[in-house]
């Protein structure tokens, strides 16, 4: 079973036809050019590429820049087109205070929602920021995964300052029964991502995107070249999970730069697939 | 003289991908009121070809295999570098090369208000990096 955990349904043109300031938004802001899809040719997409499930995340940047890249609600609609393949993690600003913990109730139900998406890097707070541990609080106390932005981005919108994967110990100490997933491999940052995978049991890492080449050239860079292949299979393999960050950087090619990489084959699905069906529940119910 | 023109979207369903687009070609000619003259078909991305083959099902395989072969996915690109325009890393200069090899317009004679082809004429759309809604223009000069 493959499960992209890291998809962005921003260039579905449905999306753009009902709110046309996406379309400038997702230029400008959020500083993606790309060719709009149809939904159904935006699952096709995942589909040819072997997906089975596929974690799709909203962003609200309303205080900063007054859209949501998407919103919930439109996530909602999605999910209930294709409740067979996408599973939502919401978009929400937690400086909003009690709006956002309103947002957790209303959308996270386990099932079609199962996490947030934060993006402090974007959103413009700090993830230490303890304003926000309520968020985590409720979080933590429904069971909800948090998948907070770490690591890189070509983005000059966005400040690195807050992306820098130790900035999320506080919250992993803190709340220790929150799953967190670290984006991107917390990329340049690898080496504190990894330390904060190790120490705490409730963090993981996705593969999201490539920084320094080819998909392939970047993961095998990370991991053959810079981590190595024992160390990746003693210390990772039930740590990682596979994202690709579809649309910017095609599913299809991060699961081929995975499938390319010098690991065995156990190590392999854990990635691609077992190691998020653990996090997100598994079973029947995903 | 009459210019007919009409942009089509082509839905890929593979990573590389053949659509045969003969009867789509065809009915933009039956409607573009010109007899005689010539149809364009001109694909708008440069990571697809458009090309006039047979359309048996072993020579389409052959065709994606020979331009794989031709271009490897696994080269030392000079495209393959972070892309500030489109917000994103470029990662697929063997597609572009292989549209190139392919070419990325036909054009076929029309005459009484069909086009001149072949019996083991097809035409057809190749999406090197797919799958995705592609955008083709047709255009058909003539009286």
């Amino acid at each position: 079973m493959i499960i992209d955990f890291h998809v962005h349904p921003v260039n579905v043109e449905e999306l753009h036809r009902a709110s046309p300031d996406m379309t400038t938004a997702l230029r400008d802001v959020y500083g993606l050019r790309i060719g709009l899809q149809p939904l159904r040719v935006f699952v096709d997409q995942l589909r040819s590429f072997g997906v089975s499930k596929a974690v799709i995340l909203g962003l609200d940047l309303s205080r900063l820049y007054g859209v949501k890249l998407p919103s919930n609600e439109e996530l909602a609609k999605i999910i209930s087109e294709y409740p067979d393949l996408f599973i939502g993690f919401i978009g929400l600003d937690p400086l909003k205070g009690d709006e956002a913990l309103d947002e957790i109730e209303k959308y996270i139900d386990k099932r079609k929602f199962r996490g947030v998406k934060l993006h402090p890097s974007l959103q413009g707070f700090r993830p230490d920021d303890e304003r926000v541990y309520p968020v985590y609080e409720l979080l933590e106390n429904i069971g909800a995964i948090l998948m907070i932005h770490t690591g890189f981005s070509w983005n000059t919108r966005s400040n690195l300052g807050y992306s820098y994967p130790l900035l999320i110990e506080p919250i992993a100490s803190k709340f220790k029964g929150l799953k967190i997933v670290l984006t991107h491999m917390g990329w340049p940052w690898i080496w504190e991502s990894i330390c904060l995978a190790l120490r705490y049991e409730n963090v993981y890492l996705d593969t999201a995107d490539t920084f320094t080449g080819t998909p392939r050239e970047h993961l095998r860079r990370v991991f053959v070249e810079i981590l190595g292949v024992r160390f990746v299979e003693a210390f990772l393999r039930d740590k990682v999970l596979f994202g690709s960050n579809h649309p910017r950087m095609e599913s299809g090619k991060i699961i081929e730069a995975i499938r390319s990489l010098p690991i065995g084959s156990e190590s392999r699905e854990s990635i691609l697939g077992l190691n998020a069906l653990r996090i997100l529940g598994g079973g029947d119910t995903l | 003289m009459k210019i007919y023109g009409e942009y089509v979207k082509v839905e890929t369903r593979r990573g590389e991908d053949l659509v045969d687009i003969t009867d789509l070609v065809s009915e933009i000619v039956g409607r573009s009121g010109v007899s005689d003259g010539m149809v364009t078909i001109y694909t708008m991305h440069t990571t697809t070809g458009i090309v006039v083959n047979e359309g048996e099902e072993g020579l389409t395989k052959d065709i994606v295999r020979f331009l794989s072969k031709l271009v490897p996915e696994n080269g030392e690109y000079m495209h393959h570098h972070f892309f500030r325009e489109d917000g994103r890393m470029a990662v697929n200069a063997w597609a572009h090369l292989r549209s190139i090899l392919t070419g990325m317009h036909t054009s076929l004679p029309v005459s009484d208000r069909r086009i001149v082809i072949g019996m083991r004429q097809r035409v057809f759309l190749i999406d090197f990096d797919g799958p995705q809604a592609r955008s083709i223009y047709v255009q058909v000069i003539g009286i």
